[in-house]
């Protein structure tokens, strides 16, 4: 047991380096993905041509319904083929940006839907505009409907960085497996390192469920 | 034709001529909020009491606690002389789960939400009911089922699904499958309050059959047209207390206090 | 690439959705009793359990129970592990499924003297197993790309498959845009067999 807690702790420094990587790629992905999914699930919610709509769905469903490592793989290895050569870190980011902007425009369509039709009629009925609807109504009430889930997305974003693994990056189930295979001590490594995606990931969990009861009107 | 099981029920014994259901002193609070304080009523056998008043003034609590859906902060429910709320020094505790199936199946409950299980047809609920409450044997409870069904009018519906029904209708439904367990009672709770205007006749005109057959009944209720016609005595129960109570007729023409007018003006308003 | 090879691959990403599923859904169960049961400790083995299982990525606890314990094959670690994290999400479905069940339900069954295992068997879980079906079902369906991470660990799966084909012959487009367009059938496949299932379920009375 003392083994354990000895080699963990000299094990923390690098872990706790590939953690601040995870955070890092967690955080540009998601600078990147966000907006995009605001705006396609703004687009494809409100838009009234039927075509551009269908696209748009079509792309939803693909970013949600391939699997982020075929993705990322598609991108590593796939693109440089067509002569556009990304390096590992931005291939990660190109999908899970894809990745997360599908997600991202579902949760915000949702929210957009989750707007009594009251509220929109008010606003007509009043003869206020449309881009004044949106920001002033629109926009306020689904971002406060759907932070909760964002956050709860984050976590979720943040658990699928350890798919970078596949591609070398230096993130923190990288360097655990790093660890491993030199100590061969695989189970301990990765017991610290899940341990770590944990206290993360249900810290954020709890604090989206705290802002859950806190954001209802 | 009597909606009710002509066969004598075991507690025929017990004294004749008291009143079958006595609430004595009874009080509830959540927490510092006190919702009954001090309700004394008594209903005969046969006795059909309408239980009016403004909404939050403890009508739905009264019955709830009088089958034991909410545990009374003090005093007593005595169903034919035998006490309901169990005590330990003085104090109301809960009592087993035995003796509230029993006080249960005496006593029949219709909800404002008919509250009919989602997942089965009508006749379903009625035979699981007496199944599940009574041990009835599948034969006997289809065939009362059907009878009673038949008797709500709504033997053309056994095989709906609670979904498929009016409010009306669901609830003509849940007044057989609380008729099927042969209660000493029935607390109805603002029976007609979620049913559309144009479909509560139909339940009222079930209700009234009933009350002619001879069924105790206990009818929390807005319907003041029910109240006067319907029942023998009405209860006017405010601000968890009873204010006054007296023969229908003369209660709801000739009420005696300001409170009580009051209510009846603003309902007849409504 | 060698396309005689994505039967095989196909047919394994299947087994392992398929098996894992049923683990976590039967397994979702017990958690879900634990969870609402009047025993404290159970109540909080059921909480640690959903919480460090969906709290730990996928992906490490292939990693560690595959290359830690150390004594499953690549396919048994994965189903193990998949089939472990789908009952930590199923005991939520299953949960607020519960908790969707309408009061009333409850309170009828205690005002006609039902008594509560009958009630809860025969009103409370058949309700509460229509209203999870739904979610189930999409969670099955995520659970289908899910299984590309067992690739990680050497199931010869449909990635790990495509993966070894980009690797050999240097096209990196070919395989993996054909893994990615059998994994949207399956997914739709299941699709369309959970609708099929749900709408059997409730035929009849779902509001």
């Amino acid at each position: 047991m003392s083994d354990f807690l000895a080699d963990s702790v000299s094990w923390l420094p690098d872990l706790l380096r590939g953690l601040g990587h995870s955070l890092w790629l967690t955080f540009v992905s998601l600078l990147l993905g966000l907006p995009l999914g605001l705006v396609l699930g703004y687009v494809t919610e409100r838009t009234t041509s039927r075509p551009l709509r269908w696209l748009l769905v079509a792309v939803i469903e693909l970013a949600r319904g391939l699997p982020a490592l075929v993705v990322l793989y598609l991108i590593y290895y796939g693109l440089p083929s067509v002569e556009v050569v990304l390096s590992a870190f931005w291939s990660i980011i190109a999908a899970f940006t894809f990745s997360n902007a599908g997600y991202v425009s579902e949760i915000v369509r949702g929210a957009i839907r989750g707007i009594p039709a009251g509220q929109l009629e008010a606003c007509q009925a009043l003869g206020i505009g449309r881009a004044r609807t949106f920001a002033s109504v629109i926009a306020p009430q689904a971002l406060r409907i759907s932070t909760p889930s964002l956050v709860g997305y984050a976590a979720i974003v943040f658990q699928s960085t350890s798919l970078a693994v596949a591609v070398a990056e230096p993130e923190l189930l990288n360097a655990a497996y790093n660890i491993g295979s030199i100590t061969f001590q695989y189970l301990q490594v990765f017991i610290v390192a899940g341990a770590l995606y944990a206290v993360v990931v249900i810290a954020a969990s709890r604090f989206a469920g705290w802002l859950a009861t806190r954001t209802q009107y | 034709m009597s909606l009710l099981n002509t066969t004598p029920s075991p507690d025929a014994t017990a004294a004749p001529g008291g009143p079958l259901l006595v609430v004595d002193s009874l009080t509830k609070s959540f927490g510092d909020h006190t919702v009954l304080r001090g309700v004394d009523l008594h209903l005969d056998k046969g006795e059909v009491v309408a239980l009016i008043g403004p909404s939050g003034g403890g009508k739905s609590t009264l019955l709830r606690c009088i089958n034991q859906l909410e545990l009374p902060t003090s005093g007593q429910v005595t169903l034919d002389g035998t006490p309901l709320v169990s005590t330990r020094g003085g104090a109301v505790v809960a009592p087993s789960a035995k003796a509230l199936l029993r006080v249960r199946r005496q006593i029949g409950m219709v909800f404002q939400s008919f509250n009919l299980f989602a997942n089965m047809t009508a006749e379903q609920n009625i035979v699981f009911a007496q199944r599940a409450a009574l041990g009835t044997g599948k034969d006997e409870a289809r065939e009362r089922a059907r009878t009673l069904l038949e008797r709500v009018g709504m033997g053309h519906k056994a095989g709906s699904h609670p979904s498929q029904l009016s409010g009306g209708q669901q609830q003509r439904v849940a007044i057989a499958r609380s008729l099927a367990l042969d209660p000493r009672v029935i607390l109805f709770d603002e029976p007609t309050s979620a049913i559309d205007p144009e479909m509560r006749s139909e339940v009222l005109s079930v209700m009234r059959e009933l009350a002619e057959a001879g069924m105790t009944m206990l009818v929390s209720t807005h319907e003041m047209g029910f109240a006067k016609q319907v029942s023998d005595r009405t209860v006017f129960l405010c601000d968890g207390g009873i204010l006054e109570e007296g023969p229908s007729r003369s209660l709801l023409e000739q009420p005696t206090h300001d409170r009580t007018r009051q209510f009846l003006r603003a309902i007849a308003e409504g | 690439m060698d396309f005689s090879l994505l039967p095989a691959a196909l047919w394994l990403t299947a087994q392992i959705t398929i098996l894992s599923a049923l683990i976590g859904m039967a397994a979702g169960v017990l958690v879900v009793l634990a969870r609402r049961s009047r025993v404290a400790p159970l109540r909080w083995l059921a909480i640690a359990w959903t919480d460090v299982v969906r709290g730990v990525p996928p992906l490490v606890w292939l990693m560690l129970v595959f290359l830690g314990v150390g004594v499953f094959t690549p396919l048994g670690a994965a189903v193990i592990v998949f089939g472990l994290v789908a009952s930590a999400y199923c005991a939520e479905i299953y949960r607020s499924g519960l908790e969707g069940v309408a009061k009333g339900q409850y309170e009828a069954l205690d005002a006609l003297g039902i008594p509560t295992r009958t009630g809860r068997l025969r009103v409370v879980v058949p309700q509460a197993a229509v209203i999870s079906a739904p979610a189930v079902v999409s969670y099955v369906i995520g659970m289908v790309k899910d299984t590309s991470l067992a690739s990680v660990i050497g199931v010869a799966e449909l990635t790990f498959v495509a993966n070894r084909a980009a690797n050999r012959t240097g096209d990196g487009i070919t395989p993996f845009v054909t893994v990615g367009v059998l994994y949207l059938l399956l997914s739709l496949v299941l699709a369309l067999v959970g609708r099929a299932a749900a709408a059997r379920a409730e035929s009849g009375w779902a509001a």
